[in-house]
Order: C-alpha cells, then sequence, then structure tokens
C-alpha cells in the first residue's frame, strides 16, 4: 500500500483539545499585541522630543 | 464560539497530521531552557559594552535575540524529530511526540525567525540583525542540518552559535564589535565541547542508537575524557583573557580562576574516575559547567559595576 492510500488517522476535537485551542489563540494574539505595543514604543524613544514637535 | 460552532468542531474529524499542539508545546518548541542561557548572557554582552543604552531599546534588543533563539530552536527540533524519537532525553519533544506536526515546526520556526531578524534591523541596528541572522542559520543549517550528523566535531563548530549572543548584545548597543564580546565568545565556544561531551557520556547509549557521531561514540570514552580535560584548560586560559588584556578586574580573575580551578579539577576527576561512578560524576560536571558559566557572566559585569 502507498503513503497515499494508508488511512489516516484521525483526530477527534475533543473539549479538551478545544479548550488548548482557544489558549493557544489567546496566548497568540497577547503576543502580537505586544509585540505592536513594543514596536509603537521603540518609535517613541527614536522619535523622542520631535514626537511633540511635528507640524499638526 | 457559538454552541453550533463548537458541536461542529467537536464533530470534525480531521488526518493526524492536523497540529494540535497547545501553546506549552510551542513554548517547549522554543527550548525556554537554552533560551535562558543565551538571553542572560546577550544581556551581559549589552550591559558590558561601552555607552549607555535607552532600556526600552535594550529590552526589544534581548526579546529580539530570545525570540531569535527560540526560532532556530523550533527550526532544530524540526530538522531533528527523527532522531528525537530515538533519544530518551527529547522523545516527549512536541514534534516527535506528535503533538506538533513536523510542517507547524518548521513554519513557526521560519516565521519567527524572518519577524526576529527583520524587528532587529527595523528597531536596533544592521548589525545586530545580521549577526542574529547568521547565528539562526549557522544553528539551523550548518549545526542542526550539516554537523551534526556528519562529525564528532559537530558541537565544537556548532558551538560557535550559542557563543554569539553576548556579540550581538554588543552589537546592539554598539552598533560595531571589538575584542571584548570576542573574548566572550571565546569563553561559551571553548565552555561548550566539555559541556556537552560530559552529557554525551551519559546519553552515549541514545547518541548510538539515533547514530550521531558525538565524540564518545566515535573516539571512544577514553579519547573523549582526554578531550574534556584538554578543553577545561584551555577554557581556564581564555576566563583570564578579560583580566589579562586590561578590560576587567581583579575581582572578575579571582572569581574566575575559583570557578575555573574547580571545573578542571571536577574534569580531572571525571577523567580518573572508573566506570562505575563515570556517569554519576559526568552528571556533576555536566551541572557545574552550566553554574560555571552563569557565575562567570555574572562576575563581568558585578566586576565593572564594582570597578576593582
Amino acid at each position: 500500500m502507498s503513503e497515499d492510500n494508508k488511512p489516516k488517522e484521525e483526530v477527534v476535537w475533543t473539549e479538551e483539545l478545544l479548550r488548548e485551542r482557544r489558549k493557544r489563540a489567546t496566548i497568540m494574539a497577547i503576543a502580537l499585541l505586544a509585540f505592536i505595543a513594543l514596536f509603537f514604543w521603540v518609535t517613541l524613544v527614536k522619535l523622542g522630543a520631535n514626537v511633540a514637535n511635528r507640524p499638526l | 464560539m457559538s454552541q453550533t460552532h463548537k458541536e461542529a468542531l467537536l464533530k470534525m474529524q480531521e488526518p493526524a497530521s492536523t497540529d494540535v499542539g497547545s501553546a506549552a508545546d510551542y513554548i517547549a518548541l522554543m527550548k525556554p531552557r537554552v533560551m535562558s542561557l543565551v538571553v542572560f548572557t546577550a544581556l551581559v554582552g549589552l550591559v558590558m559594552a561601552p555607552g549607555a543604552m535607552h532600556p526600552v531599546m535594550a529590552i526589544a534588543a534581548i526579546l529580539l535575540i530570545a525570540v531569535g533563539a527560540g526560532a532556530s530552536a523550533a527550526l532544530n527540533m524540526w530538522y531533528d524529530a527523527d532522531i528525537d524519537a530515538v533519544m530518551s532525553r527529547t522523545q516527549d519533544r512536541p514534534v516527535p511526540s506528535g503533538r506538533v506536526t513536523a510542517d507547524g515546526a518548521l513554519t513557526f520556526g521560519l516565521w519567527v525567525s524572518g519577524l526576529s531578524v527583520l524587528s532587529m534591523a527595523v528597531m536596533i541596528n544592521y548589525l545586530s540583525a545580521a549577526l542574529l541572522a547568521f547565528t539562526i542559520f549557522f544553528y539551523a543549517v550548518i549545526y542542526t542540518m550539516y554537523l551534526k550528523r556528519r562529525t564528532a566535531q559537530n558541537i565544537v563548530i556548532g558551538g560557535a552559535a550559542g557563543a554569539l549572543p553576548p556579540v550581538i548584545g554588543w552589537a546592539a548597543a554598539t552598533n560595531s564589535v571589538s575584542i571584548e564580546p570576542l573574548i566572550y565568545f571565546a569563553i561559551i565556544f571553548f565552555w561548550t565541547p566539555p559541556h556537552f561531551w560530559a552529557l554525551a557520556l551519559i546519553k552515549n547509549d541514545d547518541y548510538q542508537a539515533a547514530n550521531v557521531p558525538m565524540l564518545p561514540v566515535t573516539a571512544g570514552v577514553k579519547s573523549t575524557l582526554s578531550q574534556i580535560v584538554l578543553y577545561a584548560f584551555v577554557l581556564f586560559g581564555v576566563t583570564m583573557l578579560p583580566y589579562g588584556l586590561g578590560f576587567s578586574g581583579l575581582f572578575y580573575a579571582s572569581g574566575a580562576a575559583v570557578l575555573g580551578g574547580i571545573f578542571v579539577a571536577l574534569c580531572l576527576v571525571l577523567a580518573f574516575t572508573g566506570e562505575k561512578h563515570r556517569n554519576r560524576v559526568a552528571g556533576m560536571t555536566f551541572a557545574y559547567s552550566i553554574f560555571y558559566l552563569f557565575l562567570l557572566f555574572v562576575l563581568l559585569p558585578t566586576d565593572k559595576v564594582m570597578g576593582l
């Protein structure tokens, strides 16, 4: 039997697996938000006083 | 999530190639224990650099070095899943245990590598970004894909990847590389072989089963022991260089001499220990080597602060 014809094992999405997946998505979202915040913060530091001193 | 959506998901049957890895599995992919040593040595490189770096920039640099190191670890776990599955120390890792798919680990490693290097270039400077990219490439490609399965010098040459973080930290702070970070590099570089070979002595059967040509497998235990002693002596000499070259004081030199003396003594004891107790002494040598490197890198900034 070739690799392609092998019956595939299946994952049953139990409550616990779903809970883990939700947790993973939440942590990923938090990490992304933290990354955005870090970018913003570094930009502020780089611009320094020029942040306030710009034409509006 | 709505009840219907949840029920639909619960009923969904997916192939085993589905990634069921939890957040903890993805964190494990990044080898957090190795990452902690990387973060620490990079931080010391950054602190030892002349001039003051803005704390926000320093935090960003250290975070990005940590993330880059984690990404290269994920790529290592992707490629090494076959040998990890054979070895008792590594068979519960996320990929060989089937919790994270090989594709999942590869995708994660590539994305996070790219993100860390690009962010380093944008936020910090191009030199530190280039060094970070080189470190990831060296660990994931040169060490993992080439050296590890081909030569007993795998961890000697591959050790360069683990030795680069203080250089990246220094480059992040100064946008340059000088002799000091290169000495820190040399300390970790010469520390790596005796550290890993002590572990390889204990896990010799594992490496043999996985066909990884670690020194005890290819050259035998006796030769490994003499190499461990040789490297311990060389390491002792290298750790004296910061004092010899005048950029660390007497406080560092005396601390490094005591710690190094203990390490050399332990390696000598290991070399002369009979087979019966060898694994126990090798375990002690391995554990002490971690403590030794950690304290050496504590001594460097402490000495700088004390200014002796």
